[in-house]
């Protein structure tokens, strides 16, 4: 998508003020005195961009969109930074990705047109789906995730169940692809666009296919990218996509949810592509408000102001990332809550991750619990 | 017509052949092993080396099969590394098996320094399996372009 003038262009870097807010509340320069977007930003306007091409440091930016949040001038900087490490990637560079490659490589296979996967063998009898609705529900990665983190003991299949049985409660039927892909969204973010558009437009040939008019999305990422980048990159899907949270607060309010009561305290980590992407802070939090008895504690840094968990796009998971993520955990055990509720796949994944570490202390371990599991687990079921 | 022509060749699978170096490397070294197909072998320190990208990479660069050689339970130069490989590929099967990826693409054979014949034999029955299933249907691809 050409040139680094035309990213700066783009995302507006050249309104830049100098003033340093991204820096001071980036959380990788928090802890990496080497990391300072300001710079990055400033080195880009003063025409060393392509200096920058081959700096390790673009890859370090989370795309978390903090910055983006306190920017003064609205600066996007996580996009600045994607759009560097396209053309970066162009001229063969890469981020320390993280296991070996080894889910780069696995999008790269997804995006080769002849794959034929087994992926829906999770679909068991009680979930009900069908070969025609208006409703689609796209799983993304879910059952990769549990075949490829066996030592996490993840279980991010029950979140696409925890969907279903949410879209049955609520009387839909969802189609499911059986040829579905990887929606893209890391390959993006890591710069290689050209595997990105093949999936893209893979997904967008099969979810015309179905002839389906709404979208069920329930990983954060798959709903930014098939809602944001998709019709950026190939075209308007021409169906609405809908992210399950949002589903479940327009639920709520029309009245059809009843919740069981139940005795948990817990706090909330708000995605980044959910949050500070999509604008969805309420609808979750509303919707955990509407369980008896589930009491909602917030962290400090909640909402807009939300941590990330500290890695994003399977690139330079460091000892920066582990720190985060630690922190973050003390944050969330210091509300009080027994659960921390995270509504991305990956949330969970990162934070299970560094609770493995033997040398996490033990104010930073807290249970995990997915969001749209949670309310699957909460729906009085018997009297609908 | 393309496809006619295709079917002309006689498939030749490519095969990667991760060998370590205490054991299958260095009877292949010695004895001047045949096998039934060329086989593109990859030295390395210990299979414990191998980790799942390895075999994906493989597979994304248009690997018709991969084949892991080396010491069997117990006889492992770093006492550990054999068992590491095994968990590696589990994890990789339970992948390529939700890729829609054939499980005959992908075995691990355990052999001791002498045991030769024992090797050539297993290395040829991975090879039939391959040949068995066909081109990689991630290769078809490649080939087209």
């Amino acid at each position: 998508m050409g040139t680094i003038a035309e990213a700066i262009k783009r995302t507006k870097a050249y309104y830049c003020l100098d003033c340093g807010k991204c820096t001071s509340n980036c959380p990788i320069a928090l802890r990496n005195p080497n990391y300072s977007p300001r710079r990055v930003v400033g080195s880009a306007i003063r025409g060393y961009g392509e200096d920058l091409l081959k700096n390790n440091l673009i890859w370090e930016c989370l795309t978390c969109r903090m910055c983006n949040e306190r920017c003064p001038s609205d600066v996007y900087y996580s996009e600045f930074i994607r759009d560097v490490r396209i053309e970066a990637s162009r001229i063969g560079q890469e981020g320390e990705c993280s296991h070996g490659g080894a889910i780069q490589s696995l999008m790269r296979i997804m995006s080769s047109p002849n794959l034929r996967q087994n992926r829906l063998n999770w679909i068991s009898k009680d979930l009900k789906i069908s070969k025609q609705s208006e409703y689609l529900y796209f799983v993304g990665c879910l059952p990769y995730f549990d075949a490829f983190f066996t030592e996490l003991d993840l279980n991010t299949i029950s979140i696409a169940k925890s969907t279903i049985r949410i879209l049955n409660y609520l009387g839909i039927e969802p189609i499911i692809m059986e040829n579905e892909r990887c929606c893209g969204h890391d390959l993006l973010w890591t710069g290689d666009v050209d595997n990105f558009k093949q999936l893209a437009q893979h997904n967008k040939a099969e979810i015309e296919k179905t002839g389906a008019k709404k979208i069920i999305v329930s990983c954060p990422e798959g709903y930014t990218t098939l809602k944001v980048d998709y019709p950026k990159y190939v075209g308007d899907l021409g169906v609405e996509v809908i992210h399950i949270s949002e589903l479940l607060a327009d639920s709520l309010s029309d009245d059809k949810l009843r919740f069981r009561k139940i005795r948990k305290k817990v706090t909330y980590q708000d995605p980044c592509r959910l949050g500070r992407y999509s604008g969805i802070y309420e609808q979750p939090r509303g919707v955990m408000n509407a369980i008896e008895g589930l009491q909602l504690y917030e962290m400090a840094k909640s909402g807009k102001s939300a941590v990330c968990c500290g890695t994003s796009a399977w690139t330079n998971c460091n000892s920066v990332s582990k720190q985060i993520q630690i922190d973050r955990l003390k944050e969330a055990k210091s509300t009080g809550a027994d659960f921390l509720v995270t509504a991305c796949p990956k949330c969970q994944i990162h934070f299970k991750c560094a609770m493995k570490d033997e040398n996490t202390p033990n104010d930073a371990k807290i249970k995990i619990m997915d969001f749209t599991t949670l309310v699957a687990n909460s729906l009085k079921y018997s009297e609908k | 017509m393309a496809k006619n022509e295709h079917k002309q060749y006689e498939f030749k699978p490519k095969i990667v052949g991760f060998v370590c170096n205490w054991s299958a490397y260095s009877m292949l070294k010695e004895n001047e092993l045949q096998f039934a197909e060329a086989i593109h072998f990859i030295r390395v320190m210990c299979l414990g080396r191998i980790t799942p990208s390895f075999i994906f990479k493989a597979f994304e660069l248009g690997a018709d099969g991969v084949l892991l050689m080396g010491c069997p339970t117990g006889e492992c130069h770093y006492s550990f590394g054999n068992k590491v490989a095994e968990q590696h590929i589990n994890i990789v099967r339970k992948v390529i098996h939700l890729l829609g990826i054939e499980r005959e693409r992908l075995a691990l054979v355990s052999v001791s320094f002498e045991e030769d014949t024992k090797f050539v034999n297993s290395v040829n029955k991975f090879v039939r399996g391959v040949k068995s299933v066909g081109p990689s249907s991630l290769n078809i691809n490649l080939d087209k372009e």
